[in-house]
């Protein structure tokens, strides 16, 4: 408990250097009001590459403390990336022990792994009081099933360090870059070349941005893994559906997307005018299978009122002896088509 | 009552063909009607032939359980006790759960419990009674599970209780009548064995969606792992893509708190039971054991269970049947096609799976914890258990999940040992931190607080479906357009602990788990019904994946979200006439409506944020 405590008051006291000629985009506030100051990272060109912190936080081992003096820097999205630390004083473990290089990379890889236990469990419960032999009083041992994840001698430098460089700051980061999405900047997201700066743009780009950057998005969604492409499609605003260009891509790729991604995109072409070659590259997709997929095809040629296509559409039920539901049945019926 | 009544019966049919007046009475341990301490364990009566009773104290004798039964004759009544000695298979020390049977307050001579290895007869000498009502008592000795299934008291001197479990059931059967007359539970349009999350929610969602069920659980309580009885939380993810509102039920219906082994509380046993008693559409049947299917060209017509208290017999029939027994159970008894073990390579090319098939599956869990107490606890020296030392030693004060065992035995012919096994460890190490001088002051205050007697399984039997989900659909993220409720949880398999191993060779009680992640991945309609079973549908861990799938399908949040899939199912086969593939086959665009819609509650808050697991998310969404 004392520990724990004393890490409250010690976050309470973090505080980040200010330099000179920089202005930091934003502060980041922590629990008990201690704050670092978060500065953009610009390349020579001006182009916004990531962000970083000059920080300084006081750190206590087994109720030895010194201040951790370390730069953080993050991506775009908010991902830390690297720390640094000056020469003069570097991390040190318990009893004031540098960190060796093995160290060092052991407290890179800690800071940008998000499947550790320890960084999910409350302060106060990552050591057990163990009483000394002969001692009247009790002394802290990491828990067992997280020393293996921490730094020997530098459990609370690893735990603090941790929740600031993946703590509120991601957030901040993440909306601070939606603010500045631009061409220069969705080029940047794109070069990242990962699902979530991917997923990043398509929750980010605005309605023009949509229009005029349609081709490169189509491209992700064909890569895409996962969700990635149904996602995407949901996304991309209804009335680019209408674009004679998106619907000559769906005519070539429809049937290269899972099926979940193909139901999202039938669900956009809903109320919209299709193309006579997009409908009947659809209804050459009708399997004998009653889905969901099924009965949204059948409503578009239904609701596209070509009476060639439906014509076209009969015929392939008949062929393939596509299972329709009832209701669809008595609608083609009614229309003559079946 | 049940065997007061029973008792007469026999005596008078008895009566009618003797001159003699021969009297035998038999009394079932499980119907007593006062069990004190004592508890009703069905979980290996497929095997020894019933349910018993057991005194689970772990080390402190329980209360004893009272039964009355009237003697029509007053004479020298010879006793016999059916139970076995539980810890003689490892070792030749004193039993651990001895137990005395005490007639009218007085103990008969002979100990029980301390004799046969293997369940039996125990004789127990002959006792003179008055005609008239007497009082039996079962007298826990040392509250080391102890275990009593039967008594017979006879006036025949020739009598022989019949050993042959098989045989013995005739008997019990014909004694009570059970067979002759079973009952019938009642109309259905859904029946679901099994009342783990996968066949709560099965029932729920059913029910919701208009369709009249039986559930049938072979406990007091639902939830399964997730019960108080077992103590293991939820993991997994719920309302994931493709269909977002899969889980909600989960949601609704689940703990609020997470973690394995807590207190009782954690696990929530009656916010899942009064979710079913508040659905109107579902019948409950606790404490039943589904252990008979009667199929006819491939359907099952009925489904036969036995009250695991009073032994009488139920039968359901319905067009259409779930098997969420974890095991497989009602699908293994219709004849329906199954998989157990590992899958060598060569089956379904994956990558995972060991080069020659074998019989190992995951194992299963006794898990146990203790507590401070302001005074110190005492805890006895056991004799029985295994040999221990300060290597062997698990200074903690909790087993969770990793306390595994009885990876390559049967997970349901071999159970009972391996629930013992487990128990055999917790009680070897507890008893050697409170009495080894190297620990003894350590643990001096701790009070082992909970030991589990029902023990936690992972993986028996998996019904074969029209389609077995194998792991590269899973890695690769091959989705199929009948893709129901995703599994999100690692690919998270258990091997023995190789370090345990090689301090039990052979024997571990420990495991590992190894992990591959993976992106959500929703599980193929085909797999939740059977292949060659018409009208039987599956939910939970018995489901048609490979053992590398099923590493991870089997989470429990999953297998609730199977549940609510088998509910909407079960909705489109009665409203269509259909068979569950007929559902796949013709009216699975109906089943991607429910599915869309969900079932459970939609506006609770997402409270459950325990235990998600590792998933490969895609980024923000
Ligand atoms: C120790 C342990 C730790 C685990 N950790 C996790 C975890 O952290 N999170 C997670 O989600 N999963 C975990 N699992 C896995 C999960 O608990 C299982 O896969 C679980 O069995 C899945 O739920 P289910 O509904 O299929 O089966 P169960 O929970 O096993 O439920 C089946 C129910 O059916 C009843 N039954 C069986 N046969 C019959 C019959 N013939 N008649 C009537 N009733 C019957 C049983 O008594 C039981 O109550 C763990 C398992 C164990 C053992």
């Amino acid at each position: 408990m004392k520990s724990f405590l004393l890490i409250l008051t010690l976050l309470a006291g973090l505080f980040s250097v200010f330099l000179e000629g920089e202005t930091p985009v934003f502060r980041v506030k922590m629990q008990n009001g201690g704050y670092f100051q978060v500065f953009e990272n610009r390349d020579s060109l001006g182009i916004l590459k990531g962000y970083w912190s000059n920080i300084i936080a006081p750190v206590c081992e087994d109720s030895v403390c010194y201040n951790v003096d370390i730069l953080f820097k993050w991506n775009l999205l908010g991902d830390f990336v690297a720390y640094e630390t000056p020469e003069k004083s570097p991390l040190t473990k318990l009893d004031h022990i540098p960190f060796t290089p093995a160290d060092n990379q052991k407290l890179q890889s800690i800071l940008t792994n998000h499947d550790l236990i320890f960084t999910g469990m409350p302060a106060e419960k990552l050591i057990v009081k163990t009483k000394k032999e002969g001692i009247d009083g009790y002394s802290g041992a990491t828990v067992t099933t997280i020393k293996e994840e921490v730094i020997e001698g530098a459990l609370y430098t690893c735990y603090t360090l941790w929740h600031i460089a993946n703590g509120p700051v991601v957030d901040s980061i993440r909306s601070h870059t939606k603010k500045l999405m631009d061409d220069q900047m969705i080029q940047e997201m794109l070069k990242m070349n990962n699902s979530k700066a991917h997923y990043f743009l398509i929750n980010s780009l605005s309605e023009t941005q949509y229009k005029n950057h349609l081709p490169v998005i189509l491209k992700l969604t064909l890569e895409g893994k996962g969700y990635f492409p149904k996602n995407a499609f949901e996304k991309i605003p209804s009335h680019l559906f209408e674009q004679q260009g998106l619907q000559e891509f769906l005519i070539k790729n429809y049937h290269e997307y899972s099926y979940y991604t193909q139901m999202a995109i039938l669900k956009k072409l809903q109320g919209v005018r299709l193309s006579k070659p997009l409908l009947l590259s659809l209804i050459e997709q009708l399997d004998e299978r009653n889905s969901g997929q099924n009965q949204r095809i059948v409503n578009l040629v239904i609701a596209n009122e070509n009476k060639e296509l439906l014509k076209v559409l009969g015929e392939e039920i008949r062929l393939k002896e596509v299972n329709l539901n009832s209701e669809q049945r008595e609608k083609l019926e009614g229309l003559g088509i079946l | 009552m049940k065997n007061y009544l029973s008792a007469l019966f026999i005596c008078f049919c008895l009566s009618k063909v003797s001159a003699q007046k021969k009297t035998t009475i038999f009394i079932e341990a499980e119907s007593f009607d006062n069990k004190g301490g004592w508890v009703i364990d069905q979980q290996f009566m497929d095997v020894m032939g019933s349910s018993f009773l057991m005194a689970h104290g772990m080390g402190k004798p329980v209360a004893d359980a009272s039964t009355k039964v009237i003697f029509p004759e007053a004479g020298d009544y010879f006793v016999y006790v059916r139970t076995r000695n539980w810890s003689a298979q490892w070792s030749d020390q004193e039993a651990a759960g001895q137990f005395k049977l005490l007639i009218n307050g007085k103990a008969l001579e002979k100990t029980f419990g301390a004799d046969s290895a293997e369940w039996g007869w125990t004789h127990g000498g002959k006792v003179t009674l008055k005609k008239g009502e007497a009082t039996i008592s079962l007298k826990d000795l040392t509250g080391f599970n102890g275990r009593c299934d039967a008594i017979i008291l006879t006036n025949d001197p020739a009598y022989k209780p019949i050993e042959d479990f098989k045989k013995l059931n005739d008997f019990r059967n014909e004694y009570f009548g059970f067979d002759q007359n079973p009952k019938d539970a009642g109309d259905f349009d859904f029946v679901v064995i099994g009342g783990g999350m996968a066949g709560t929610c099965a029932a729920i969602s059913a029910a919701r969606n208009g369709v009249k069920v039986a559930l049938i659980q072979n406990r007091p309580v639902l939830g399964g792992n997730n019960s108080s009885e077992v103590r293991v939380h939820l993991g997994g993810r719920i309302n994931l893509e493709p269909y977002p509102n899969l889980g909600n039920l989960v949601n609704e219906i689940g703990p609020e708190e997470g973690g394995n082994a807590q207190p009782k509380s954690y696990y929530e046993d009656d916010k899942k039971l009064n979710a079913v008693l508040n659905e109107p559409n579902i019948s409950l049947f606790l404490n039943h054991h589904a252990n008979k299917v009667e199929v006819n060209n491939g359907t099952i017509n009925k489904v036969y269970a036995v009250n695991i208290e009073t032994g009488e017999k139920v039968f359901f029939e319905a067009p259409l049947f779930a098997d969420c027994t974890g095991d497989g159970t009602i699908g293994f008894l219709a004849g329906a096609e199954y998989m157990t073990g590992r899958e060598s390579r060569e089956v379904y090319n994956e990558p995972t799976a060991p080069e020659v098939a074998d019989n190992l599956t995951m194992g299963a869990s006794v898990q146990w914890f203790s507590e401070k107490a302001e005074e110190p606890v005492s805890f006895p020296d056991i004799k029985w258990g295994l040999p221990w030392n300060s290597e062997k030693a698990e200074e903690i004060t909790k087993g969770d999940w990793e306390w595994e065992t009885g990876m390559g035995l049967d997970m349901t012919l071999d159970f009972e040992q391996i629930r013992d096994y487990g128990m055999l460890a917790v009680y070897s190490n507890w008893s050697y931190l409170k009495n080894s001088e190297a620990t003894k002051n350590k643990f001096a205050h701790e009070n082992l607080k909970w030991v589990a007697y029902v023990a936690g399984k992972r993986e028996s039997r998996r019904l074969k479906g029209d389609y077995v989900l194998i792991e590269q659909d899973l890695t690769e993220h091959r989705v199929y357009p009948d893709g129901t409720a995703p599994t999100s949880w690692t690919i998270d398999l258990h091997y023995p602990d190789p370090e345990n191993s090689k301090l039990f060779p052979g024997a571990a009680f420990k495991s590992i788990a190894k992990h591959i992640k993976i992106y959500p991945y929703p599980i193929p309609f085909r797999c939740l019904y059977s292949k060659n079973i018409n009208n039987l549908m599956m939910a939970g861990r018995d489901i048609s994946v490979s053992h590398v799938a099923l590493g991870t399908v089997r989470l429990m949040r999953t297998t609730g979200m199977m549940g609510e899939v088998l509910g909407m199912a079960a909705s489109i086969c009665k409203e269509k006439e259909t068979s569950p593939r007929g559902v796949y086959e013709n009216h699975f665009a109906s089943l991607e409506n429910l599915m869309q819609k969900g079932v459970g509650n939609p506006n609770l808050p997402a409270i459950q944020d325990y235990n998600l697991g590792g998933t490969l998310m895609e980024g923000e969404k």
